[in-house]
């Protein structure tokens, strides 16, 4: 294995994720919004930690694209527009949507999960870009940043409601266990 | 004018969820953009009590249109619309046939303004279902204010240490990086053309 | 099997059915402080407090205080049984509690062994508003029918069923549902060359005789005694296992106009009484209160029942025992018990409804329990409802009940308060504004010096 044949390997992951992503339809922005607070909202009633949500997510539409987000769009510590976690961790994300037909297309994401104080780890973020990279080896397309921001993962292509799966039932479950 | 509390489509559907996805109330619908507003109910009804909702017109639906209607299936989410509006004698002929209409799932009755008077006073079987729960359709929430755009446009300004409009210029000449913040960022400008 | 089956809604018996779907009935909710979270504790509370919720499930969950109305089922009861073909109308406001109070008669009734006690909500099954003579009993058969063979297929299949009552069960069929025929109709030719001694020119058209059950296609005059003789084979049927028929009809309360009330009960009635069926029926507040129409129908019937709204009491204690008997105090303080007692104005669906919406509120206000604010917001929901489509006349006239307690019952627009419940009625001469709508009526400026 040379390094020229993982960058061809990691160019081919990375025309696998544009053809997944173009397969992907959600639905309108507004019914994503729709979907993604009524997630929400199922989990806080599972919660201890309030979160109030209809002040938290918003939606900003500009033509055919639509932003939603929750949160600063950079986090640089915790806010009260963050979804804060029993476990003391912290989510902020941005979705950014194009509507396609009669229901519309993912082409960013990004979703930061901030553990609670004192983690060895302090963050992980699922990023999808909107585009590959000159370099898919170090940048792939669709990445998780494990703690370290110069650092990117390859992370399958997920509907934007299945990254709320991993973290609430994996991350904050785990991080919550091991308080 | 008595007025009804103002709830947000979100907090209707919850209404409905947390009393077990059953029961019956009453939305006064907007205005203006009634259709567009309809559309919105059956779609946070759909999200949050995780079943289909339909909307019914009950003019000009029969007796028996209705009934098979309301129970095929019956556990879904129903929306009755009254359009318009609709006459006293078609409020006392639904009324009449109320235990005709009960099911196990959520009927939401979709009301133009004047109908709440005709159903108090003409269909006081159905409105004492519905009890106090008669609503003012209100705004969803949810949509970005300005204010809210502007500082998050700041926000990344800061972050990055550039202007929006060297932003804009970087992706004109192919410059800018594609990570999920600078998109959000074109979106906000109303650039996503640059995408 | 007849065409004339195939013509018919096969669902017709899953109509009378017992509607029964709430499948979660809480007996209790009460566990150790902390373990339910926020959200089920106040899912459970809901379920108890779910005014649409069908009697019958709330009756078979425990959550009714039968004793409510001084055990008057056990008095409808006891009468059906001991005098049969006796005539009985519960007469009560909207949401006072008929169905339950009926439902807990057909109990009674029930546990005797020798009755077979029958329920139907007319309303259900057929369009209440276009009834007309002989809708009741056409109901009352199918009902019974299905108590012999479940289902059309069972009148065809079963030998010795179809023997014993496949006829009259085909006459009740038809007269409930109609039937479709095909008649033949001939054709004049006056050709010279036709010889019509050979052959008849015409063509079968299908002709759909309407039932009492069907809409009126147009009305069609049938005669009730039509009917008679196949119900009676089944009411022979029945005695023949021991079983004397009692019919409970629900809904006609619906017909809030007395006159139409009455041209759908009056020949049925009639034909039950000699039958010797004993029948209890719902009836609106108009035939005990309407002038002259409502004092004759009345006088039609062996007992005319009044199911009075409740009085709230020193200490509310009756309408208190309603709502802790569906354990409100997981959320509900005591305070607040009596405000939501006090305005309901004793109507139980209002009640119910009341501590429902109160939970409901303090839900999506993120209240841990419900507090004074919710219970004031949504009896304040509960009197604008009321108040809508009031007039300045109308308001005026409850503000003046409101302080002389004078009210002429006798008036039709004092009939409709009472119909729509701005007005209820206590007793024959008790007759109050709801508190609920007293409490947002807009009063006059007073009158400066």
């Amino acid at each position: 294995m040379t390094l020229e044949r993982a960058r061809k390997l990691a160019e081919a992951l990375d025309s696998r994720t544009d053809r997944e992503l173009t397969e992907l339809r959600l639905d309108p922005p507004h019914k994503v919004l729709s979907q993604i607070r009524a997630y929400l909202l199922r989990r806080s009633e599972e919660m201890k930690t309030r979160n109030n949500l209809i002040q938290l997510l918003s939606i900003h539409r500009a033509g055919e694209f639509a932003q939603i987000d929750l949160g600063p769009s950079i986090d640089k510590g915790a806010t009260p527009q963050h979804f804060h976690f029993d476990s003391g961790a912290r989510l902020s994300f941005g979705l950014t949507l194009r509507e396609v037909g009669r229901g519309s297309q993912v082409v960013s994401f990004r979703y930061h999960y901030t553990f609670p104080d004192g983690r060895p780890t302090q963050f992980l973020r699922f990023d999808l870009n909107d585009g590959p990279h000159a370099d898919p080896l170090a940048e792939p397309r669709s990445h998780l940043h494990p703690g370290i921001d110069a650092m990117r993962l390859p992370f399958s292509v997920h509907n934007p409601i299945e990254i709320l799966d991993r973290i609430f039932f994996v991350l904050e479950r785990t991080t919550l266990g091991s308080r | 004018m008595p007025e009804f509390s103002t709830q947000p489509l979100f907090d209707i559907a919850r209404r409905l969820e947390i009393r077990g996805e059953t029961g019956w109330l009453a939305v006064l619908a907007p205005v203006t953009d009634s259709t567009t507003n309809l559309d919105r109910l059956q779609t946070e009804l759909q999200s949050i009590l995780q079943k289909p909702a339909r909307v019914i017109e009950l003019e000009p639906s029969t007796f028996e249109e209705l009934r098979e209607a309301l129970h095929q299936p019956d556990d879904d989410a129903v929306i009755l619309s009254s359009g318009t509006g609709l006459t006293q004698e078609k409020w006392r002929s639904l009324d009449i046939m109320r235990s005709a209409l009960e099911r196990k799932g959520p009927v939401i009755l979709w009301l133009a303004t004047g109908d709440v008077a005709n159903l108090t006073e003409h269909a006081p079987y159905i409105r004492s279902f519905i009890g106090a729960s008669i609503f003012l359709a209100g705004p969803d929430g949810g949509i970005m204010t300005e204010a809210e755009r502007q500082e998050r446009l700041n926000e990344l300004s800061q972050h990055f240490g550039f202007t929006g409009d060297e932003a804009v210029r970087k992706a004109q000449a192919r410059e800018l990086p594609h990570e999920p913040e600078l998109v959000e960022w074109l979106v906000l400008l109303g650039r996503g053309d640059l995408l | 099997m007849p065409a004339v089956f195939r013509y018919c809604a096969l669902n017709c018996f899953a109509t009378f059915e017992k509607r029964t779907y709430t499948t979660h009935m809480p007996s209790s909710v009460t566990a150790p402080e902390g373990q339910l979270s926020r959200r089920e504790k106040f899912r459970a509370y809901m379920q108890a407090f779910n005014p649409t919720a069908p009697a019958v499930d709330l009756i078979q969950a425990g959550l009714v205080i039968e004793d409510l109305h001084q055990s008057l089922y056990r008095n409808l009861a006891g009468r059906a049984d001991l005098e049969p073909g006796s005539q009985q109308l519960l007469v009560g406001g909207v949401g006072s509690g008929k169905t339950t109070e009926l439902l807990l008669a057909m109990r009674s009734l029930e546990s005797q062994g020798h009755i077979l006690p029958l329920h139907i909500d007319v309303s259900k099954a057929t369009d209440l508003s276009g009834l007309n003579t002989g809708s009741l009993v056409a109901s009352l058969g199918l009902k019974i029918a299905a108590y012999f063979g479940n289902g059309v297929g069972a009148y065809s299949q079963d030998t010795e069923l179809k023997a014993e009552l496949g006829e009259p069960f085909e006459k009740l069929w038809i007269y409930a549902y109609g039937k479709i025929e095909r008649v033949w109709v001939p054709s004049d030719d006056d050709s010279p060359d036709f010889d019509d001694s050979d052959y008849e020119e015409g063509h079968f058209r299908i002709r759909k005789i309407p039932g009492k059950l069907r809409p009126p296609l147009p009305s069609l005059d049938r005669e009730i005694q039509d009917i008679r003789e196949p119900l009676e084979q089944f009411l022979a049927a029945a005695k023949r296992r021991g079983k004397e028929v009692a019919v409970i009809f629900d809904g006609l309360d619906r017909l809030l106009d007395p006159t139409k009330f009455w041209s759908v009960a009056h020949q049925d009635l009639r034909l039950l009484r000699q039958l010797k069926v004993s029948a209890l029926a719902t009836a609106p507040l108009s035939v005990l209160f309407a002038a002259e129409v409502g004092q004759s129908i009345a006088g039609e019937f062996d007992r005319v029942q009044h199911l009075a709204v409740i009085t709230a009491g020193p200490d509310n204690a009756c309408l208190r025992s309603v709502l802790e008997k569906r354990h409100c105090s997981e959320l509900l303080n005591r305070e607040e018990v009596d405000t939501i007692c006090h305005y309901s104005g004793g109507v139980l669906r209002d009640l119910i409804s009341l501590a429902r919406d109160a939970g409901e509120e303090a839900y999506v206000s993120e209240h841990d329990t419900i507090t004074a604010a919710d219970v004031e917001k949504v009896i304040r929901q509960l009197g604008n409802g009321y108040l809508r489509g009031l007039g300045p006349p109308v308001i005026n006239a409850l503000l003046e009940l409101d302080q002389s307690k004078s009210f002429n019952v006798r008036l039709p627009h004092n009939i409709e308060l009472l119909l729509t419940r701005r007005v209820l009625e206590y007793s024959s001469t008790d007759f109050r504004v709801h508190p609920a709508l007293l409490s947002v009526i807009p009063r006059p400026e007073p009158k400066r010096a």
